[in-house]
């Protein structure tokens, strides 16, 4: 049965990803394309709607990252209506987002990635007593005795032996990739399980922000639970309104997020890293990165009080930010030249997503087929370009731009970080440095969120219990038309909702997702996306038919797609076909 | 609440995305059964959830929970609006079976995830629906649709077996 032709299972997720890479006699990779397999019909959907309900739908769009649409559509809106939120608003979202990122960049490193160098059959050799030792020489973890890695081991041993390999079925262990010795592999094993346990309590902050998870409320000009100081009651996470309880128990989530942060996500990143550092040297194809910018301490029309700056960086060049501007038709625009897209303009024109169009143009093969048409169109997602440049977006960028822009954590972290590692600041242009920027970032955002709830707090104490403004609710206040575009920066990356708004209803809708910019196909040009660039520098595959490297590069841009890889030979024949999640 | 009383609670989690038409059947299944609890229609202490599409995510809502139930879209080969239930050891199987639609594959990691951690439910279950449509759609197609009483009453029916059978325990 080929799951794509009758009920495309990947569908529930953001969409269904397929990589086909050509090799050359010796593995190495010569040629790759990225091709989405889905079609995102989000805009055909929202048409006509109520934009303040907008965010309902949007939520939906991507199945793994339901906050960051809610955020960019309710941000839409309100930039399109000149809309401000009160601050108590923008620290909520502010915590919601930080809350979201360090969740999801966690999961992503011990749910997906961390499989992708830790083998975790070769875990159960491990000496307990050793893995001990190894934990306590790089960190502080409470949860780092003989007894508690032989557990772990035992608990693991139960599970391989039921038969049911079930999350570790696809894994290429055994594969000499592979270099973490049992100890370190039982070390991530064991920490694996923890951040299981870990993300019960992180998603406590979206129910008590967002009324409820895993699908939080969200309300334009706002933020949806009021603040009540009422003492007596229930209070967190089943309560109706934000009040002192809840705000008691975000405080100590924040402390066990951080914990888990600084003791576990970031010593193992560094551990695991050292054992492959020539995945420093490999997998950035594009050098240039891309950042919308987010968390405003103010609010979204003050820059300068944005946690996460935006601009561009061009050919790896840090000294020099270009600034970028949204709203320009001559700097974002997507292009369809390879996509299952026409334009009524014509299939080499770029639009800008005020004017963009959905319009679905299937040319490819029929279902189930060998191979993509590369030289045509074979891809559902569009590819986007800033002035048209082919750009990166996610943690590294974010990373990259908070550094060139001098920020001063980012700058002792990265340089801690490079010196245990003994790499220079270049070493950051490639796989393991996107995947080692996830965890960097998820420090500086998660030691940002104390400050949040502190300025929170002391408003609410200060008596300003504000979190809707209801100016500009009723419809009947709005211009005929308007239009605006609401940016966030997601898990994944820079992402952006485009709004046009006519007579009250929606008009347009265009979402460019951060998965579209890094797994984009080719463009008018030629040029190559960054899943696509990345998998050209510098991959040569072991084993075609275990294609682990290939694994490693687009697991670490986190694809919220579960993806189908294919690899072909030279003669064109399929070595191998597999799904990696 | 109680430790006991959460253990004899039961949740009852719709999957699928509320976009893709008769995808999101499990969703409007647990809609459905809101508006059953709301009219005091369920008698039984349940814990009703839309879990969309966000996977293993939702492990923290099987924390403490005695028992499970699951509605989902699911690939049977029958006719689209087809109901059928597999409980306990069989929806093991459902879920573990070698020719796994990825539906299948995010909640049989979640049952996984929840028996590596230890908060795998005692009692669980799985309400398939057979979609017709995948299409971009906020309804599902008329068959699809037409089959959501029979869901609820499945549902209500192994609600009512279990409590027999903890009652006899």
């Amino acid at each position: 049965m080929n799951a794509r032709v009758v009920v495309d299972p990947i569908t529930r997720i953001e969409g269904h990803l397929r990589i086909e890479a050509e090799t050359s006699g010796d593995g190495a990779i010569t040629g790759a394309y990225s091709s989405g397999t889905m079609v995102r019909g989000i805009e055909l959907i929202l048409k006509d709607r109520d934009p303040r309900e907008a965010w309902a739908f949007a939520q939906r769009i991507c199945g793994v990252c339901t906050l960051v649409h809610g955020i960019a559509s309710v941000r839409a809106v309100e930039n399109a209506l000149d809309y401000r939120i009160p601050p108590n608003a923008q620290l909520i979202r502010n915590l919601m987002i930080a809350a979201q990122t360090v969740h999801d960049h966690v999961m992503h490193f011990y749910h997906l990635h961390a499989l992708d160098w830790v083998d975790v059959v070769s875990s159960l050799k491990a000496d307990p007593a050793a893995t001990s030792t190894l934990a306590q020489s790089i960190s502080s973890y409470a949860k780092s005795s003989p007894g508690y890695f032989a557990e772990t081991q035992k608990k693991l041993k139960n599970f391989v032996e039921s038969g049911q390999l079930g999350i570790f079925a696809n894994g290429f262990w055994g594969h000499p990739g592979f270099k973490l010795p049992p100890e370190a592999n039982l070390m991530a094993v064991a920490h694996y399980l923890e951040a299981l346990a870990w993300q019960r309590e992180v998603v406590q902050i979206h129910t008590i922000l967002g009324g409820k998870n895993p699908h939080p409320n969200f309300l334009v000009g706002g933020a949806p639970s009021p603040i009540s100081i009422d003492m007596s009651g229930t209070g967190g996470t089943s309560a109706t309104a934000l009040n002192m309880a809840g705000l008691e128990q975000i405080k100590s989530v924040i402390g066990r997020m951080r914990d888990f942060v600084d003791q576990v996500y970031l010593p193992d990143t560094l551990a695991i890293a050292s054992f492959y550092k020539d995945w420093f040297a490999r997998g950035e194809g594009v050098g240039n990165f891309l950042t919308y910018g987010d968390f405003p301490e103010k609010g979204m029309d003050d820059p300068s009080s944005w946690l996460i700056p935006s601009g561009a960086i061009l050919g790896r060049d840090l000294s020099r930010i270009h600034a970028i501007d949204l709203t320009d038709p001559a700097q974002v625009q997507e292009f369809v030249s390879h996509s299952w897209y026409d334009y009524s303009g014509g299939k080499t024109e770029g639009l800008h997503p005020y004017d963009g169009q959905t319009h679905l143009h299937y040319t490819g093969p029929r279902p189930p087929y060998e191979q993509l048409e590369v030289e045509q169109s074979y891809s559902w997602l569009k590819a986007p370009r800033w002035k048209g440049n082919v750009m990166e977006v996610g943690p590294l960028a974010r990373v990259l731009m908070l550094y060139a822009k001098g920020h001063e954590p980012t700058r002792a972290l990265a340089g801690e970080a490079l010196a245990k590692l003994d790499l220079p600041l270049s070493a950051m242009f490639s796989t393991m440095g996107r995947t080692a920027a996830r965890t960097l970032e998820s420090k500086i955002v998660v030691d940002q969120m104390q400050t949040w709830f502190d300025h929170l707090l002391a408003n609410i104490k200060a008596g300003d219990l504000a979190v809707h403004n209801p100016i500009k609710w009723d419809p009947s206040s709005w211009p005929k038309t308007a239009r605006g575009v609401g940016f966030m920066e997601a898990p994944r990356g820079a992402l952006a909702h485009w709004i046009v708004i006519k007579d009250g209803k929606i008009d347009n809708y265009q979402a460019v997702v951060p998965s579209t910019w890094n797994a984009g196909p080719r463009d008018v040009r030629g040029q190559p996306g960054p899943y696509e660039a990345a998998l050209m520098d510098r991959h040569t595959l072991y084993d075609p038919k275990q294609p682990l490297e290939i694994q490693r590069t687009i697991h670490s841009f986190d694809p919220c797609i579960a993806c189908a890889v294919h690899v072909i030979d030279p003669a064109g024949e399929e070595l191998m076909r597999l799904q990696v999640r | 609440m109680s430790i006991e009383a959460a253990a004899t609670r039961t949740l009852l989690m719709g999957i699928g995305n509320v976009l893709l038409s008769d995808d999101g059947v499990g969703v409007h299944v647990v809609r459905a059964l809101e508006a059953l609890e709301r009219a005091g229609a369920i008698g039984h202490p349940v814990t009703i959830r839309d879990g969309g599409t966000v996977g293993l995510a939702l492990l923290p809502e099987l924390d403490g929970c005695g028992a499970l139930i699951a509605i989902d879209a699911m690939q049977l080969g029958s006719a689209p609006g087809t109901v059928r239930t597999f409980a306990g050891a069989d929806m093991d199987v459902q879920l573990g079976g070698k020719k796994r639609t990825a539906h299948e594959v995010a909640l049989a990691d979640l049952i996984m995830a929840a028996t590596l951690t230890g908060c795998a439910p005692q009692r669980r279950a799985l309400v398939a629906i057979q979609p017709g449509s995948t299409d971009w759609g906020l309804a599902p197609t008329q068959p699809v649709l037409a089959a959501i009483p029979a869901a609820c009453q499945a549902i209500i029916s192994l609600l009512e077996d279990w409590q027999h059978a903890r009652a006899e325990q």
